[in-house]
Parts: C-alpha cells; sequence; structure tokens
C-alpha cells in the first residue's frame, strides 16, 4: 500500500488516485514497483514528439504523450465497413479493482475505437503509436470484430526520456472473426509501461497476439484472454530483450470458459546485465470446457549471473475431457554449442550472439502482422550485429 | 456407463480405520492459553528451557494471523474448541515398555501394526522398528535395544528430551524455527509428543524406523514433532503412516518434522497419510496442515516421498534446504483426492550450494468433487552455481466435477543454473480402456492397472513394506472411479 506520509506518485493526474499493489500482492509478487514510484509523475507535455515507427501502408493513429496526435495520424482513405473513430469508450472488461485498471478509468484522456463491420478484410495493418516523452499519460483502444471480419493491428510504444504510459486494448472478436496483434515496447531506457490487452473471443474465433519487449526501464503486460466460444483459438508469443537494470513482465491469464477451444503460448525472456524477466501464465479451464487443448512454455535464457527470472506457469482444471500441459525452463548458452561454433572459426562474442539470436528469432520469425518482422529484424540487427538482417521472411 | 459406475464404486469405498478404541484418556481441558501450555509441558515433567521455548512460540502465535492465500477453503477453526494434549490412561504405571495396555495393543493390531510381533517379510531380513504414537503420546517404540547396539537413538520426543536433552536442545528449531508459520508456532507452543532418532556418524541404519500415528479420542487436535538428525555419513529411512476414527466433526493435525542431514548423510522419509477424509458429502475429516523441511549439508541427500490418501483438508509441501554443497534434494508424491476432500501439496527445493541438485515428481488423482493443487518453489540462490533442477507434475482427472491445478514458482537468480519444469493434465481415454477390456480386464482393474502405472514412479521409490499398503490403498480409494 501507499504511504500516507509521501505523496502518492499519481496525485498530480487524479485526486483519489487507488493504492498501488506491492510485492505482497501475489500478482506482483516479483514485479517490484520501485520505477513506478521512485518519484511523483507529473501531467506530461503538449510539446510534439516525433516517432520513428515505420510505415505498415495502412491506416494510423498517433498518441502523444497520452494525446490524440491528428497531424501525425493518418484515418482515411479506409476500405468500406471499416471506421476508426477518436472516441474515449469506456472500459468493459478490464476489472476496475486493479488499481492500473481504476487509474485508467481515472486519468485516460484520448482513445480510439476501430470497428470492422461483418465479413469485412482489411489488408493492410492498422498502426497504433503511443509516443511519449515525459510525465504519465494513460490511452484507451477498443478493437471491435464483427462476425467473420479480419484485422491485423501494430502497437508501438515508444519515445524518449523518463515518462509512464499506462494502456489498455479492449478486444472483441466476434464469432469466425480474426485477429492479429503485435505489441511491441521499444522505448527509451527509461520508460515505464504498464499495459494490459483484453480479448474476448465468439465461436471460432481466432486471435494472434505477438508481444516484444525490446527497450524500456519497466514493462509490465497483462494479457487477458476469455475463449467464450465453441472451437475458437489464439495464439499468444511473447519475446522480451532485457539489459541493463530493465524488468520485463508478462502476466497472462488464458480462460476457456466454452468447450472445444485451444491455447498456445510461447515465451521467451533473455537476460542480460543486472535486469530481471518475470512471467506468470494462467490457463483456467473452466467447468464443461471439454475438448480444451492448452499449452503453455516459458524459456528463460539468462546471459549474466546478475540476471534473475521468475517463472508461474499455472494451470486450474475443472473439466475432465482436457489436454493441458506446460513447461518451462531456465538456463544459459549451452556450452558445447558455442564449442562447437569457436571450433568453426566464429569468435566466442559472434559465437554467443548467433546462440542468442536463433534463441529470440524463433519468436520474432512468427510475427503474424505483415511487416512488423522485417521491422523487427532491423531492431534485432543492431542488437546482434548484424545478425538480424539474415531473418527468415514467413509472408508468402 | 458402466464405466462411471465403476468409478463410483471405487470411490465409494468407505474408509476402513474409521473405528474408535475406548480406552480411558487422560485429557486437558479444551482450550488455548499459557496455562494450557504450561500443563503440557508440566505433564511431560519438562525441562525449564523447552517451556520457555514453548512460551515463546505461543506468544508468537498470538501475534500471527492464520493465512488465507492458499487454495482450500474451510471454515474457520475455533482454536478454543481443540483439546490440545490427549493421552491413554494407563491403569498402572509402567514398569517397563511391555506393560502396555492390551486394549492399546488390540488396537493396533487391529490397524495391521503389531508391536509384539516382530514384523518380517517372508525371504527377508529387513525388519521394522516402530514408534507409535496415540492421540499425544508416544506409547511405545520397538526394537530399541537392537537399535541401540549400533548407537542410533530412535526413541519418543519425550523420552529423548530426558535421555538426550544436549541433542534435542543442539536441534530443535533449527530448521522449522518457532515462526516458521502459523501451524508450525502452534504446534511448537503445544506439541505432546513425537519421534526423535539420531544416527550417529557413519551407521548405516540396519532397518526402516517407523512411526504411526493415531488419532482416537474425539476433540483433540494432534501436534506432534519428529525430529530426525542424520551425522556425517549416516543413512536412514524412515516411514510414517496416519489413522483417524470417522468423526462428523473436523480434527486438527499440525505436525512439523525436522530433518538434519549432516555432511555425506543420506535422510529417505516416507509417508503414507490416510487421515479420516470426511464422509461422501465432505462433513467431518482430518484438516492436515504440516510443515516438513529439511536441510541437507555438504554432499547430504534428502528424499521425500509421499502418498496422500486421507484427510479432509491435507496442506504440505515437504521442502528441502539444499544448503552445502553438492547437497541433493528429492521428492515423490502422489496425492488422491475423491468425494470433498483438497489437497495443496508440492514442495520447496531452496539451492543454495554449488552443484545442487533436486528432483520433483508429482502425481496428482483427483475424483469425485476433489480438487487438488501441485505448489511449488524451485528457488536457484545466486550462490548455488551448476545447480539442477527437474521438476514433473502429472495430473490424472477422473470425472467431470473435480479439479486439478499446477502453480509452479521457479525463481532463478543464476545463469548457470538448469532449470526444467513439465506438467501435464489428462484423464484415462476410453481407448485405454477398451483395450484393457478387451483383455479380459473388468472395468475396475483395468483403471486400477492404469493408475497404479501412473504413480508407479513414485510408488517405486517407497520402501517395500509400504509400496504394497500404497499400491492397495490407491486401489481401495479408486473402486469406481473412472469417468
Amino acid at each position: 500500500m501507499a504511504s500516507t506520509t509521501t505523496q502518492h506518485p499519481f496525485a498530480a493526474l487524479t485526486p483519489i488516485p487507488p493504492a498501488l499493489p506491492t510485492i505482497r500482492d501475489e500478482d506482483w509478487r516479483f514485479t517490484p514497483l520501485k520505477a513506478v514510484t521512485a518519484q511523483p509523475w507529473s501531467v506530461p507535455s503538449t510539446a510534439p514528439v516525433k516517432h520513428d515507427t515505420p510505415d505498415l501502408g495502412g491506416a494510423r493513429v498517433v498518441f502523444v504523450n497520452g494525446r490524440a496526435d491528428e497531424a501525425q495520424s493518418r484515418l482515411s482513405g479506409l476500405p468500406a465497413g471499416v471506421t476508426i473513430s477518436r472516441e474515449l469508450a469506456p472500459l468493459q472488461q478490464a476489472s476496475p479493482e486493479r488499481p492500473f485498471v481504476a487509474l485508467n478509468a481515472a486519468c485516460a484522456r484520448a482513445g480510439a475505437v476501430i470497428r470492422v463491420a461483418r465479413n469485412v478484410k482489411i489488408e493492410h495493418p492498422v498502426l497504433v503509436v503511443y509516443s511519449s516523452s515525459d510525465g504519465a499519460a494513460f490511452t484507451r483502444l477498443r478493437l471491435e470484430l464483427e462476425q467473420g471480419a479480419e484485422l491485423s493491428v501494430a502497437e508501438h510504444f515508444c519515445g524518449t526520456g523518463r515518462h509512464f504510459l499506462g494502456s489498455i486494448t479492449e478486444a472483441v472478436i466476434g464469432a469466425n472473426a480474426s485477429l492479429k496483434i503485435a505489441r511491441v515496447v521499444a522505448d527509451s531506457a527509461q520508460a515505464v509501461h504498464v499495459g494490459e490487452f483484453n480479448a474476448r473471443l465468439g465461436r471460432d474465433a481466432r486471435l494472434v497476439l505477438d508481444s516484444i519487449a525490446l527497450e524500456a526501464e519497466f514493462a509490465r503486460t497483462e494479457l487477458r484472454v476469455e475463449l467464450d466460444g465453441e472451437g475458437s483459438h489464439c495464439d499468444l508469443r511473447g519475446l522480451a530483450l532485457a539489459r541493463g537494470t530493465a524488468l520485463f513482465d508478462h502476466q497472462i491469464h488464458v480462460d476457456h470458459a466454452k468447450p472445444h477451444a485451444t491455447s498456445r503460448q510461447l515465451f521467451r525472456n533473455v537476460l542480460d546485465d543486472r535486469s530481471r524477466g518475470v512471467f506468470s501464465g494462467r490457463v483456467i479451464v473452466r467447468p464443461g470446457a471439454l475438448g480444451t487443448d492448452a499449452q503453455q512454455q516459458n524459456n528463460n535464457l539468462l546471459l549474466s549471473d546478475d540476471a534473475r527470472v521468475d517463472t508461474k506457469p499455472m494451470l486450474e482444471i475443472y473439466a475432465d475431457d482436457v489436454k493441458c500441459s506446460h513447461g518451462a525452463t531456465s538456463g544459459q548458452l549451452d556450452a558445447n554449442a558455442v564449442f562447437f561454433l569457436r571450433s568453426r572459426g566464429l569468435d566466442e562474442a559472434t559465437a554467443r550472439h548467433l546462440l542468442t539470436f536463433a534463441f529470440a528469432n524463433e519468436i520474432i520469425e512468427h510475427i503474424a502482422v505483415p511487416g512488423v518482422q522485417q521491422w523487427l529484424s532491423a531492431q534485432m540487427g543492431e542488437r546482434f550485429h548484424g545478425l538480424g538482417g539474415t531473418a527468415r521472411s514467413n509472408e508468402q | 456407463m458402466a464405466q462411471n459406475e465403476s468409478i463410483q464404486a471405487l470411490t465409494e469405498q468407505e474408509y476402513k480405520h474409521g473405528w474408535v478404541t475406548h480406552i480411558d484418556s487422560d485429557q486437558v481441558p479444551a482450550g488455548l492459553s499459557e496455562d494450557v501450555v504450561r500443563l503440557i509441558s508440566a505433564k511431560k515433567n519438562e525441562p525449564q528451557w523447552l517451556l520457555e521455548w514453548r512460551l515463546r512460540a505461543y506468544r508468537h502465535w498470538l501475534t500471527m494471523k492464520e493465512p488465507t492465500w492458499q487454495k482450500p477453503k474451510y471454515p474457520a477453526i475455533d482454536y478454543q474448541s481443540v483439546i490440545y494434549y490427549s493421552a491413554p490412561k494407563p491403569k498402572k504405571e509402567l514398569s517397563s515398555l511391555d506393560e502396555v495396555d492390551p486394549e492399546l495393543l488390540a488396537t493396533f493390531e487391529k490397524l495391521g501394526i503389531s508391536l509384539d510381533e516382530q514384523k518380517r517379510l517372508a525371504g527377508v531380513t529387513s525388519n521394522v522398528a516402530i514408534d507409535v504414537v496415540f492421540d499425544s503420546v508416544s506409547v511405545k517404540t520397538t526394537f530399541q535395544e537392537e537399535l541401540k547396539k549400533a548407537g542410533i537413538i530412535f526413541c519418543s520426543f519425550s523420552e529423548a528430551v530426558h535421555n538426550h536433552p544436549e541433542l534435542v536442545k543442539k536441534y530443535l528449531g533449527t530448521v522449522v524455527p518457532f515462526t516458521d508459520n502459523y501451524f508450525a508456532t502452534l504446534n511448537s507452543a503445544v506439541f505432546s509428543d513425537g519421534s526423535f532418532c539420531y544416527i550417529p556418524k557413519g551407521v548405516r541404519c540396519p532397518m526402516e524406523l517407523s512411526t504411526y500415528f493415531r488419532i482416537n479420542s474425539a476433540g483433540t487436535g494432534q501436534f506432534e514433532r519428529t525430529l530426525l538428525v542424520a551425522d556425517e555419513g549416516a543413512y536412514v529411512s524412515y516411514l510414517e503412516g496416519c489413522t483417524a476414527p470417522s468423526r462428523d466433526e473436523n480434527q486438527l493435525h499440525a505436525a512439523v518434522v525436522e530433518l538434519v542431514a549432516l555432511k555425506g548423510a543420506q535422510i529417505k522419509y516416507s509417508t503414507v497419510q490416510n487421515w479420516y477424509p470426511g464422509d461422501k458429502d465432505g462433513k467431518g475429516g482430518v484438516y492436515n496442515f504440516v510443515t516438513k523441511r529439511g536441510v541437507a549439508e555438504e554432499n547430504a541427500k534428502l528424499s521425500w516421498t509421499q502418498v496422500e490418501t486421507g484427510s479432509a483438508i491435507t496442506w504440505k509441501y515437504p521442502s528441502c534446504i539444499l544448503k552445502g554443497d553438492n547437497s541433493v534434494g528429492e521428492f515423490y508424491s502422489v496425492a488422491m483426492t475423491r468425494d470433498y476432500q483438497q489437497a495443496d501439496t508440492g514442495t520447496k527445493m531452496i539451492h543454495i550450494g554449488r552443484n545442487t541438485k533436486s528432483t520433483i515428481i508429482s502425481k496428482g488423482i483427483s475424483a469425485g468433487h476433489g480438487d487438488q493443487t501441485y505448489r511449488g518453489q524451485v528457488k536457484i540462490l545466486k550462490s548455488a552455481v551448476g545447480a539442477r533442477n527437474f521438476s514433473a507434475c502429472d495430473s490424472l482427472l477422473l470425472g467431470d466435477k473435480c479439479g486439478a491445478h499446477t502453480v509452479p514458482y521457479i525463481e532463478s537468480s543464476n545463469a548457470g543454473a538448469i532449470i526444467e519444469h513439465e506438467a501435464s493434465t489428462s484423464k484415462i481415454s476410453d481407448e485405454q480402456i477398451f483395450f484393457l477390456r478387451q483383455r479380459g480386464l473388468s472395468e475396475e482393474d483395468a483403471v486400477n492397472l492404469i493408475v497404479n502405472g501412473f504413480c508407479k514412479d513414485v510408488l517405486s521409490e517407497l520402501p517395500m513394506e509400504f509400496a504394497v499398503e500404497a499400491q492397495k490403498l490407491l486401489g481401495l480409494k479408486l473402486e469406481g472411479a473412472v469417468g
């Protein structure tokens, strides 16, 4: 609980901020909020902030310091049946009991709603950019896909300097509809993020989500998926490449509410320097959700003796005709593999980079949103001294 | 469906240890206060230091709150209605252990534990030394003489306090301090008896040591404490079994087990827990809230094996603190819940020393409205260079109203550590049953065979006498349980 003697870090934004969680709360056990509570957050400035997100060829929705930036956005030229409106839709799925959801409810100034009508498919992904420079901002994005609709979205969290962004994305995916979404945190090294993605899937609906954290001081991503239709499917993947003193946290919550739904989770952490990685994955199979098939996998690679990983893959099952499994591993690079590469003439640094890149690239090369993989390959190249350029394309 | 019926039949097996022995007992009044703690200590004629230790624990307990984080849900326990001490009343002063009340001997005879006869398996020379705990006190320890020859001390806790106070004082509370958790602290304040065992340097204990616990009196709680010390290079295998009468009220069992494995020592601790699980509507049964922990010094090995079939609620996490370099921790568990039983069990492996290794194999079987959770922690400290952990947790669901949950915590602060965890949940498929039936097995036998196969990795870790008992127990528990 926030101490009463010091000022609440969000006091400048809302008169009655909710108490922030501490490591005594089970959901925050491994995620100390030092980066959030270190000093109070101000209301962000209104100065424009540029971003370097590549053009993915489709519509663009830009938030700057939590406010809509029409100059950088491109909302026209959408196919019939697709609308993007700049409205701040009320939160519907996120639980108001969670402190950062309550803060969002109280403090969000700008939002967007993307609606795709029945059986409409969009060719190019919609790019949503959150660019920030200072202060604390909260945003909301709502995605509504009617029956049979298809949409792909790329969310990019970027900026400069120390700032806080609390984002909530809610998606309602109708029967037989399909959403592909990539969330990329590639921000300044002082940035603080608490993001939530919430989705409800109808019958035979599909969701493919990639959550990539490349740079920030603190990035917590909560992914909550409710498989509320028979035969629905979700594919959740994540990669956190942490260095410095960064803390990257993925909290996954998959709720199998209806029979014959399938879910896949694959999350990887690569932790260097004094960074920390957290993974908590929870799969709930409700009574009656027969024929559920859920798989969960978490692999962690520790590159430094000072890095730390905490992982908690959970299964909570209340039905018998189910197939559920999970696996988690943690370790360092295989000394034999490094030796093999060195025997082939690679120096130690290159050998280690190659192996680390291969581990991380298994997530990158499967990113489903068109164009995002090429973009991130370039970013990976910077990290891994040019290796990123060799990334295989999966888009035919 | 025939299959369902056989599952049902299996799950509806009566609890066969549910009878009561009518024996006068010496009880303290229900309720808990400093006076009760003093009274228990006085009844046991304890030295001052132990009374002080109890009182410190009691005072600390008053400042603690009952934990609420765990999965099992149960109505609030009224700690003032529990009888904290109950001992069978001796008809006269016992001059030797042979003068134990025949009524008591008959009780254990009925449970299949013969105190007079030395239990020998045909063709096998190994035998078992048993310490028997009835309600709050230890009634008899067999084979003491033989063990003495090897220098082994195996006796009730109270005897140890009187005869070997230096050992008890040295090790009591070193693994589970009295401040550890709510139930361990309660136990520290009011523990009545239990077993004490000390294996001297380099001695390999020639027989299995065993404690048998029985709750008999109504309204009593059982709070025993086991302390097992294996000195450098020693080896011991220790077995523990439990039963209680069928009663409508819930009885509390809050035990503490401390294992100390010094340099190069090995301790193998096996439990077959079959406390009264409550009736088929979930009424009554024992709350089994137990703290078990061991510490392993350099090159030492700790191995926990448990078969948990009884208790309305089981809540225990036998743990290993792998303190010394190259120490090894193992945890093998089969937990079976049916009717309205709940089990929240698992282990903690704390890797501190270099090149420490741990293995966790957990098998959960849930039937009826049973609910069970594997909750475990693997923690690798920065100092644990070269640490290795492998965990596998499998659950088998029999019926669509039961639940199975897996909650592992994996915390690694060492890049050199290798940790693997895997878990799966499944049911017995119709194809498997069909195949076995087609081979001439009855529905029930088929289920039994599959479940025993499922648990084989764990059962094979048990000492033979226990493995047979455990297998039978699972069979009985299963009668009628597959869907």
